[in-house]
């Protein structure tokens, strides 16, 4: 336009052989720098190959493990990951040279990422999901490392060692987990399904992880393929059924539903996401482009129902308004601490009704939801109900915050008891959510110290282990003396 | 302070003091233990029954009965039994008449046929008890509270009706109306009022 406006300013160049000279050279260096705003991706290839790899490291959501969300600098590592087995610290990854992964070639590179070995051949834990990882593909494998040794900033400082206790520390035994649950394939596309599928396969299965929390563990802590997306325990929470089942899974969800909990951390009335949810929705997926996000959608509609045994009514379709406060009101004489306070009724709507409502069902504009219809009080398993009463909710999506506070030994605003925090579940469960489920004040106590412990773990245990080693001791001396018998007899 | 006993005071009653033998000193305590527990007990019940309260504490006819002329009385058809039953308890302590005046005035409502408050009151104006009886119910669902005082048990807030007319646009201390920042938002319209 401006190049037009220029012609016709100065008349037709056909007659003024130096004008239009003038012109040719004006509009060439008008029209180059329009054509590369209007194509900024157009401007450099190796760019575009950073600019990818940024955008796969949110969808993989790197950050969430290798910065320390309490105020570490991005990629610098040294963020405690609370295994069963113990503190795993992520690393740095920065390019630095001394302490991140500057040194590292493109191909030591891919082989941390998908098979989980360091470029010194150590072998690293399965808390980084190299084995959802193995899935990614050698295009975005270079997209990643053009990203993170041009683009990342290095950070010159060591992140702390990982030292899990025997027999964890011996990071060797990863050979064999590797041997029996690493799978070696790259992501190939099914030809029978269509693009968008596809997309949503490699990005469930692959960059987001997901299995790594939604598909439950087995003995060895490996996710067991047989119940994949079936819901599985992270820590204190609970990654729920995210299988095509209409009523343990998100079957029943809308398409905008779906879509709206991975932009957003809300789905209508039926849910919200909460911990370590609300982070990948915070870091990551609110991150991603609808059409990604659409396609996450499409595939997980395809993913094999699986329904938890004995369920008969979906998720989100569970409990009344609430009146109890009609006959509680004035009952018991106002204090400052609710310390003694035993009783669900009472205690819910001394500690949850002023946000959550006397009868439940939220505020009008659903920023603090109905606990009617929602999935976390209607699921079988109230671990999630737990969790979100102890540590609370904590998201920020598009710049805004949405927090509950928690009400276990940190709360800002009321410690609970466990007993407290047992009565508040089951009154909340048996009016709002699902009548089945009970809540007993040794669940809370266990979901307040990270969850339970994994027989692996447990075994672990040095004392379990002396017995375990005592116990063999004493099988291989019997079998001995038997064996000298039986040569003496003969 | 039942506790303050001084060791000299111990010593005091170490003998049993003439007249009581010792088989009857342990009778005694038995015997007022025995009733310690049972009032102890009674008075849980008593309590827990007032926690759970579950079951409406009032007669179900009479209940009725107040419900019905409390929906005279206030205007409005959505108010709970659940509150109805307690206020009128509440109600019933505070004053020993006003059962009766509640049974005369339900009589007069039936007599008479009043169809709306306004009517029943203009007709009430030479009869003290009972238009006084009819205040105290309308006073009762509108503030939740029946004594007077600053030590007045509450025994609705939210749910009390004077909140009602602006539940749509203004907040009812200690409840959240919606999330952070939603006074930024237009006001609902002032002519519509809400619905209770």
């Amino acid at each position: 336009m401006v190049v037009q406006s220029l012609f016709e300013r100065l008349g037709s160049p056909k007659k003024n052989p130096l004008k239009l000279a003038f012109l040719t050279i004006a509009s060439a260096v008008i029209a180059l720098p329009l054509a590369a705003a209007e194509h900024p991706a157009a401007v450099s290839t190796k760019d575009d190959l950073v600019s990818r790899g940024q955008y796969l490291s949110v969808a993989a959501d790197c950050a969430a493990c290798h910065t320390d969300p309490a105020g570490g600098q991005p990629f610098a590592g040294g963020y405690a990951i609370q295994s069963p087995m113990g503190k795993i610290f992520s690393t740095n990854i920065t390019p630095s040279k001394q302490f991140g992964i500057g040194n590292y070639s493109r191909d030591e590179f891919a082989k941390a990422v998908r098979e989980g070995v360091r470029a010194d051949g150590g072998h690293l834990y399965p808390a980084m999901p190299y084995a959802s990882y193995s899935m990614l593909t050698d295009a975005d494998i270079d997209a990643l490392y053009a990203y993170f040794m041009k683009a990342v900033k290095p950070v010159e400082k060591a992140s702390p060692e990982t030292k899990l206790p025997f027999p964890f520390n011996v990071r060797a035994s990863m050979i064999g987990w590797n041997a029996l649950f690493l799978g070696k394939d790259r992501f190939t596309a099914d030809k029978a399904k269509d693009d968008q599928w596809n997309r949503g396969k490699y990005l469930v299965e692959g960059l987001a992880h997901c299995a790594e929390c939604h598909t439950p563990r087995n003995a060895l802590m490996a996710p067991n393929q047989s119940a994949a997306f079936a819901g599985g325990q992270v820590g204190s929470w609970y990654a729920p059924n995210i299988t095509s089942d209409k009523l343990s899974g998100i079957g029943g969800w809308t398409d905008e539903e779906l879509f709206s909990y991975l932009k957003t951390g809300k789905a209508g009335d039926k849910s919200r996401a909460a911990g370590p949810m609300a982070e990948a929705v915070e870091h990551s997926f609110q991150h991603l482009s609808d059409d990604d996000i659409k396609a996450m959608v499409a595939y997980l509609r395809t993913v094999p129902a699986i329904r938890d045994a004995g369920q008969t009514e979906a998720n989100f379709v569970h409990g009344t308004a609430g009146t109890d406060v009609l006959k509680l009101r004035g009952v018991r004489k106002l204090t400052h601490e609710i310390t003694d306070m035993s009783d669900g009724a009472q205690l819910y709507i001394a500690a949850c009704a002023s946000c959550h409502q006397p009868d439940g069902l939220g505020t009008k504009d659903k920023f603090y939801p109905a606990l009617v219809n929602n999935t976390t009080t209607g699921q079988p398993n109230p671990t999630d109900l737990i969790a979100a009463i102890l540590f609370g909710v904590k998201r920020e999506v598009g710049g805004r915050e949405t927090l509950m506070p928690g009400f276990g030994a940190d709360s800002l605003v009321q410690r609970l008891s466990d007993e407290q925090v047992a009565a508040i579940a089951n009154h909340v469960l048996q009016q709002f959510g699902n009548k089945q489920a009970k809540v007993t004040p040794a669940d809370v106590a266990t979901v307040r110290a990270g969850g339970p412990t994994p027989l692996i773990a447990w075994l672990a245990n040095p004392f379990v282990l002396g017995v375990i080693g005592l116990v063999g001791l004493g099988v291989i001396v019997a079998a001995f003396r038997f064996i000298r018998r039986r040569k003496q007899a003969r | 302070m039942q506790g303050a006993t001084s060791p000299s005071d111990v010593h005091d009653e170490g003998g049993a003091p003439p007249g009581l033998s010792r088989r009857r000193l342990l009778l005694n305590s038995g015997i007022s233990l025995v009733g310690l527990l049972a009032s102890s007990v009674a008075l849980k019940s008593a309590f827990a029954a007032d926690e759970g309260a579950s079951m409406l504490p009032v007669a179900k006819d009479v209940l009725a009965r107040f419900m019905a002329f409390s929906r005279l009385a206030t205007g409005h058809d959505s108010i709970a039994d659940e509150l109805g039953g307690r206020l009128y308890q509440a109600l019933v302590e505070q004053d020993k008449k006003f059962a009766d005046n509640l049974t005369a005035l339900t009589a007069l409502v039936q007599a008479k046929g009043f169809r709306d408050v306004e009517s029943l009151e203009a007709a009430l104006k030479d009869n003290a008890p009972l238009h006084g009886a009819l205040m105290s119910v309308i006073r009762a669902w509108y503030s939740g509270v029946v004594a007077e005082g600053t030590n007045a048990t509450v025994y609705a807030f939210e749910a009390a009706l004077m909140y009602q007319p602006a539940r749509d646009a203004v907040v009812i201390p200690t409840y959240a109306y919606n999330g952070p920042d939603y006074w930024v938002a237009e006001p609902p319209a002032v002519d519509a009022m809400p619905r209770f």
